[in-house]
């Protein structure tokens, strides 16, 4: 220690540069994880924050009692997305969170003041607290008036034929008074979704909430404190809280839904336990036909003034094996009547045969065209994979048979059972109607965007039969919304177009006398087959009484075993564990950490190349030392280890002072992320975490870094005599590179020659196998150019530049210039043969497990970006290494000679300094051209997104009408194309995102989408159960969600199955924020989901303006947002750019530190050529003209080094996208001629410094 | 007066001192050569004989006194005058060749060129050189593949490129063997015999100075010098 203490008084400027060097290493590199801890630190924090004491949480998607929670502790609440106004200013916020909570709510904060949600006696609206994140947006104070527009509660879902879905309807405004201002911490902050960003939190009175939205005493959230997790053992669902209703008859009773349709799940879920039980069960679904009539006779019987058609009719769609309804059928019909049935049936069935057989015939044509079509592209694309035409042909043909499986889809086969229909006698008199009569039914049903279709069905009148019994019995029928209770049918107030005129006094009389009795009766097989939707099947379920059992008892036993049997998950009840999520969520789903690790890599490689250079530096002056103590007999293991241990020690001592360093580091990190950086975060909540472990893997990696260099450099001890270091020669004057004899270069010359021969030969069998003519070509001109290479003036030349030390024209050149040929021949030949073979048996076997692999592996960017990288960088070193060997006689010996000789005498620094300098700068070349400053473009002008979802059609006349729109407006509208998606609520995954999310947003994408690239993927079956086709984000799947995009992305459906996802990767699109799947897969994995909040607007640049004013305008109260398609993509790429920046920046100081380390290369390189330097000053060369020398052997270092890495990096773009990007020419070149100035002036300091020294007196030698 | 390269060579030293703190080397030392003299300094270690050579050469500057060289005192130059007086007026032979290794033989006997612009053609110079030291098959190798002897017939033909008026030889037999040591300091006098300059060599040789027209004896910082028509 006393050695070492001296030791380092001695060279104390020395190791102070080590230290220093060790210091800012380690100060990066604990600092960069630090920025990863402050990161996870913030989001924790915030997740804390925004949770407070909340555990866990029920969320549903339905209103229930919070009684069927049996767990003590319970806080129980609203939570509904809306929209908020001002009213004073008409300021609105949308996507806001708005809470229905009581004091209770509030206890799971600290809070000092609780708000007052409760209604003054003086005020006639209640109040509202709202978080300041809202105020700022609506721009209100305390006793403002505020008006929230809410989603309104509706038992029938608003896309089913008689749910409502005028705005009226499906928005409730409810004016509010604001009576506090939360601070967005805190119960401010809170949410359940996981984001950075401040959500818009309003708070509002439970009870007032539910009255307001109809659902007195329910809730759709709870919360608890208590650190057990909540499970579904804690629900104790009710037949009301599902709504469902019994109602009790004498003999029987029926299960109906408040909903008018009974769930898939619930009425599955009855019948399986009614079978289990043995009760009798008659499942029933009743629709509303808008017309029944006579197909054919209609003419004539409006010709005699009879009625044509019975319009609004109640249609029961039942088991006609059910005992009552055939002993009602028997009754009703003879022997003859059924001869009459099936007879019509047979000529039914023939006339249908008939019509499919044309439809057949269109369908095959199509096929045949569509067929052609894919052979044609196969023809395309055996030439030109991906050319404009092979897409137009693809494209279209995608459509066409998406068209095809249109018409198959709607096409079945003739079953005989779903002709019968049977009329009451009231009806089958009003129409005159008799057994074997067509019969035609209307009803309406709802499309994909919403809107009322007519729809025709056909049937054969089987039966007439009297209002009675079964026929009479209207328990089966459920209570029609609007229709059911009403006196007259002319005062029916149905959601859907209802035509007054149609109804006549006999049909007044009828609904008079039987009110909703069901005037005809299908099959139920025919009535699920025409009127089952993704709301359900059945509308009743008539269960009768278990055998000896009383209809009491069973009604008992059915309730208790239903119950039992219903798992919440299915119907829509989520246990949340909020604060383990929360705090899973918040380890981030990038590590900032590991990301500013490697954008600070540079400045980490830097101090560690400075470390090593000046250490190198300290023992060069050390030389005479190292050398006494050889010559007292010091082994050289021993001063190597002596040196080692004080590189430690030093290096130790830095380290230490680097955590201070790290923490000042990470300080800068975090106000730039703050600041210059903000994109990459969006908000800037970051605060300074630092945790103990990225100090000592900060400075236990940098001890690692530094030892391993000063390792290097102790390594080279010893090389020189202890002679010559006695007498100041340094330790590491390089040993020149020897003179490889002739033959020896010819013999490598041949060797390469093989080589290449059989690198181009397996490319060429490669291409003569893929792409016929193309390798026959390749074949033929790449021996006639090298034939002409080794046998012409200008091969010569070429040759004798590459090899100088063979002079190929000297003696026998023939015949070595042969033997080369020759050699290169055969490699070319067997080349050839091997890629030939190679391809057969590898890569022609499409859907192999080694040509998936090989071509997965080559087709993959980075691959093809670190293969295109390396290979410029690789050839471009060993030109450099071939240029460095080189050493010829020159006719004419210039300055400018004599400085580059200086570079290529010693290899192994200039081919440091040249590796160095063309990494560094390959990566910036090819991380900065993936900056993309100018703003992107897309098809889409709109992205919009509504809090409230939209049910009505904006592409039609119609849907703009009932939205509110004006003429003016509608017309404006007619002339854009928007694409409306469906919503389910998830997580945002994009980079936007800093939490890792779990469950990522879905969108439905319509119909109208799905016939183009690369849309069409969605509609295409998967084959397999609970899989279906998805599209997604390349980068936010990769990135965000940490998937591999090759695998099952798997998700929960609304019935709490496993769906997986098989994604389809897009690239920089709109949709980086969600995945997407088709429409019906939406609706058919989360039926309840209604209303589109999702949209692609297409419009002409000149209406956009007026486009998005009129639609933010009129759909305001759905808190419609529009923003440009442009903008939201530019909004990704910022954060991509904003990486790109960070990285430049971080990277740019590496470089320029990098340049220092270069810098002191070169200068111990002057001290190590001092007497070289002397001697050429002894023979007249001045200082300037030294000092230029030297400027320009390292300046023509930094610039090979340079161009080398530019050019690598442009080619690894252009490998990886098969294009260069948007290159910003200004930024990359005002970066470069940077680094290259700061390295001149680096190199500059460095020459003047060691030039300062007197260097004559190292040339006396006494 | 005798000419070589078209130039008139004459050295004057007068009352030259040198000292290093308290050590003085050289006292009041004066002398004076023309073109065609040659001149072994010797004298015991660390009595100042290549500081003179050194002072001579331009590479030491003395404490008093003077050096004129073709009545130029070369001390009163600037730094790139002095540079060029250097490069044109005086050729170096140091004990240790000092060859750069990174350069061919020919490529060394050009280096002083560079240092300057040249009007007439070096490389027929440079050739002529080393045909005279006898090198011209070793013209494209290294220092590092040539024998002691050669690399300092290299470093001869270095020192005449530039045909200089004095030629300074610090030791330049005094790492290589009798024989070797012979052939060089026979090269020498060809050579000066050739150029007709002022050759200056420092030798703890006796024999070797006893060749020389002039030895310039140095003890206890002072000279004495003697011809051979003294002798």
């Amino acid at each position: 220690m006393r050695t070492f203490l001296k030791t380092a008084k001695h060279y104390w400027r020395i190791h102070l540069i080590v230290a220093l060097c060790t210091a800012v290493a380690t100060g990066v590199l604990a600092g960069a994880l630090i920025v990863g801890d402050s990161m996870r630190g913030s989001l924790r924090n915030i997740t804390l924050e925004r949770l407070g004491r909340i555990q866990h949480a029920l969320i549903a998607d339905r209103f229930f009692q919070p009684e069927i929670v049996k767990r003590q502790n319970m806080v129980s609440a609203i939570l509904l997305n809306g929209t908020v106004v001002a009213a004073d200013t008409d300021f609105r916020a949308s996507k806001v969170n708005i809470y229905g909570a009581d004091n209770t709510f509030f206890d799971f904060w600290d809070l000092e003041d609780v708000p007052d949600l409760t209604k003054s006696p003086n005020q006639p609206f209640a109040q509202i607290a709202i978080n300041e994140a809202l105020q700022n947006e609506l721009n209100v104070k305390v006793g403002d008036a505020i008006l929230l527009n809410l989603p309104q509660a509706t038992e029938i879902h608003p896309e089913f034929l008689l749910g409502t879905r005028d705005t009226d309807d499906v928005i409730q405004s409810l004016r509010v008074i604001v009576g506090d201002i939360l601070p967005t911490t805190n119960v401010g902050r809170f949410s359940i979704q996981s984001h950075q960003s401040l959500p818009l939190n309003a708070y509002i009175s439970l009870s007032i909430l539910q009255k307001a939205i109809g659902q007195i005493g329910k809730v759709n959230a709870v919360f608890t404190a208590d650190a057990e997790p909540l499970s579904s053992d804690i629900l104790e669902p009710t037949i009301e809280g599902l709504g469902l209703k019994i109602i009790s008859n004498e003999n029987n009773f029926e299960v109906q839904s408040q909903q008018y349709l009974l769930e898939p799940i619930l009425s599955e879920i009855a019948l399986n336990v009614a079978s289990e039980n043995n009760i009798p069960t008659l499942p029933t679904l009743t629709y509303l036909a808008n017309s029944v009539s006579i197909v054919d006779t209609s003419q004539q019987e409006a010709a005699n003034g009879k009625s044509v058609q019975v319009p609004y009719s109640t249609i029961l769609a039942l088991p006609f094996e059910t005992e009552d309804f055939t002993e009602l059928l028997n009754r009703s019909t003879t022997a003859n009547d059924k001869n009459l049935y099936l007879q019509e049936q047979q000529k039914e069935i023939k006339r249908r045969e008939s019509r499919d057989g044309e439809e057949w015939e269109k369908i095959g044509e199509a096929l045949q065209r569509i067929q052609k079509d894919k052979s044609d592209i196969q023809y395309v694309e055996g030439y030109k994979i991906n050319s404009p035409v092979s897409r137009k042909i693809k494209a279209d043909s995608d459509k066409a048979l998406a068209e095809v499986n249109r018409k198959l889809k709607g096409f079945s086969s003739i079953n005989p059972l779903h002709l019968p229909i049977v009329l009451n006698k009231w009806t089958a008199d009003d129409l005159d109607a008799k057994i074997g009569d067509r019969i035609k039914i209307t009803y309406f049903s709802v499309n994909a965007e919403e809107e009322y279709i007519t729809e025709t069905a056909y049937f054969i009148l089987k039966a007439i039969v009297p209002i009675e019994g079964i026929a009479a019995d209207t328990d089966l029928i459920p209570s029609f919304p609007g229709i059911h209770d009403t006196t007259n049918l002319s005062d029916w107030d149905p959601p859907f177009p209802f035509d007054y005129s149609k109804v006549r006094n006999k049909d007044e009389a009828y609904w008079d006398e039987y009110k909703s009795t069901p005037k005809a009766f299908v099959t139920l097989d025919m009535g699920k087959r025409l009127w089952e939707n993704r709301f359900g099947d059945l509308t009743s379920i008539r269960m009768g009484k278990a055998p000896g059992m009383d209809i009491n008892a069973t009604q008992s036993l059915f309730k208790t075993e239903f119950l039992k049997r219903i798992e919440p998950e299915q119907i829509g009840f989520q246990f949340l564990s909020l604060q383990e999520e929360g705090l899973n969520a918040s380890t981030g789903s990038t590590d900032f950490g590991m990301l500013f690790s490697s954008l600070s890599i540079f400045i980490i490689l830097a101090a560690a190349t400075l470390v090593g250079a000046t250490f190198a530096i300290g023992v060069t002056q050390r030389s005479r030392e190292i050398g006494i103590l050889q010559a007292v007999g010091y082994r050289l293991a021993k001063i190597r280890r002596r040196f080692l241990l004080e590189g430690i020690l030093i290096a130790g001592i830095g380290s230490l002072f680097g955590c201070l360093l790290a923490i000042g580091y990470a300080q800068l990190m975090i106000f730039g992320l703050k600041t210059w950086w903000l994109p990459a975060i969006g908000t800037p909540f970051i605060d300074l975490h630092v945790g103990r472990w990225s100090l000592l893997i900060g400075i236990v990696a940098t001890l690692v870094i530094v030892v391993f260099f000063i390792r290097q450099v102790v390594k080279r001890l010893g090389k020189a005599p202890t002679a010559a270091l006695l007498v100041g020669e340094t330790d590491f004057d390089e040993t020149p590179r020897k003179h490889k004899t002739h033959s020896t270069q010819l013999s490598v010359n041949r060797n390469i020659s093989i080589f290449l021969g059989f690198v181009f030969g397996i490319l060429v069998g490669y291409f003569i196998r893929m792409d016929g003519w193309y390798g026959v070509i390749l074949l033929l001109i790449l021996p006639m150019f090298v034939f002409f290479m080794f046998n012409s003036k200008f091969g010569s030349f070429m040759m004798d530049r590459l090899n100088p030390t063979v002079n190929y024209h000297q003696d026998k050149p023939r015949q070595k210039l042969q033997i080369v040929w020759w050699k290169f021949a055969l490699g070319l030949g067997i080349g050839t043969i091997t890629g030939y073979i190679g391809t057969i048996l590898i890569l022609s076997q499409d859907g192999s497990l080694i040509y998936d692999t090989v071509e997965s592996v080559v087709k993959h960017p980075i691959v093809r970006l670190l293969g295109s990288a390396l290979g410029i960088l690789a050839t471009g070193w060993l030109v450099f290494d071939k240029w460095l060997g080189s050493q010829r006689v020159p006719k004419r010996l210039s300055r400018m000679r004599f400085g580059l000789k200086n570079a290529a005498w010693q290899p192994m620094n200039s081919k440091s300094s040249v590796m160095i300098m063309s990494f560094a700068c390959c990566i910036i070349v090819a991380v900065g051209v993936n900056r993309h400053d100018a703003m992107p473009e897309t098809e889409y002008a709109f992205v919009a997104e509504s809090s409230l979802p939209i049910h009505r059609s904006l592409n039609t006349a119609e849907g703009r009408l009932e939205l509110g729109f004006d003429a003016e407006g509608s017309e404006l509208l007619a002339k854009s194309e928007i694409y409306p998606f469906r919503v389910l609520p998830g997580e945002d995954v994009s980079c936007l995102n800093l939490y890792k999310p779990e469950k990522p947003q879905i969108l439905g994408a319509p119909d109208g989408m799905l016939y183009e690239n690369p849309w069409h993927y969605l509609q295409e079956d998967s084959r397999h159960e609970s899989r279906i086709h998805a599209i997604g984000d390349d980068n936010s799947l990769r990135w965000i969600l940490h998937h591999d995009p090759k695998e099952d992305f798997v998700i929960q459906d609304e019935f709490g199955n496993n769906l997986g996802l098989q994604i389809e990767t897009v690239s920089n699109s709109l949709f980086q924020s969600q995945l997407i799947i088709s429409d019906n897969d939406f609706t058919k994995y989360f039926p309840s989901q209604s209303g589109y909040q999702f949209f692609l607007i297409k419009t002409l640049p000149e209406l956009q303006a007026d486009t998005q004013k009129v639609l933010e305008k009129t759909l305001e109260d759905y808190g419609f947002d529009v923003s440009s398609a442009s903008e939201r993509l530019a909004s990704f790429r910022a954060v991509e750019n904003t990486y790109i920046s960070t990285f430049q920046s971080l990277g740019g100081l590496g470089v320029l530190l990098g340049t220092f380390g270069l810098a002191l290369v070169l200068f111990r390189n002057i001290i190590e050529r001092r007497r070289e330097l002397a001697t050429l000053r002894a023979y007249g060369f001045r200082r300037k003209l030294l000092f230029n020398m030297l400027i320009l052997e390292s300046g023509f270092l930094l610039a090979v080094g340079m161009l080398i890495g530019i050019l690598a990096g442009i080619v690894a773009i252009f490998g990886s996208q098969g294009h260069l990007p948007s290159f910003p020419w200004q930024s990359l070149t005002i970066t470069l001629i940077l680094i290259f100035g700061f390295g001149i002036i680096a190199n500059s300091i460095a020459v003047v410094v060691a030039l300062r020294s007197p260097l004559l007196s190292t040339l006396k030698s006494e | 007066m005798q000419k070589s390269g078209g130039k008139i060579h004459q050295l004057n030293v007068s009352n030259l001192s040198k000292d290093f703190g308290n050590v003085e080397v050289l006292r009041n030392i004066s002398f004076s050569f023309s073109a065609g003299a040659s001149v072994a300094i010797t004298g015991p270690s660390g009595s100042g004989k290549s500081t003179l050579l050194h002072i001579i050469g331009t590479i030491e500057e003395p404490t008093k006194g003077k050096v004129e060289i073709n009545t130029t005192d070369p001390f009163q130059l600037s730094e790139p005058e002095l540079a060029r007086y250097r490069n044109s007026v005086i050729g170096f032979v140091f004990q240790d060749h000092h060859l750069l290794p990174q350069y061919s033989v020919l490529e060394n006997v050009l280096i002083p060129t560079l240092a300057f612009k040249q009007k007439h053609d070096v490389s027929t110079l440079a050739h002529d050189l080393l045909k005279r030291v006898g090198l011209t098959h070793r013209i494209s190798h290294r220092p590092a593949e040539l024998s002691g002897g050669e690399r300092q017939r290299v470093a001869i033909a270095r020192a005449l490129i530039n045909r200089p008026s004095i030629l300074l030889c610090d030791e330049p037999t005094g790492n290589l063997d009798a024989a070797t040591a012979k052939n060089i300091t026979d090269l020498l006098f060809e050579m000066h015999s050739i150029e007709r300059n002022i050759l200056i060599v420092v030798t703890h040789n006796l024999e070797l100075a006893s060749r020389f027209q002039n030895n310039l004896r140095l003890a206890n910082g002072t000279c004495s010098v003697e011809t051979a028509e003294d002798s």
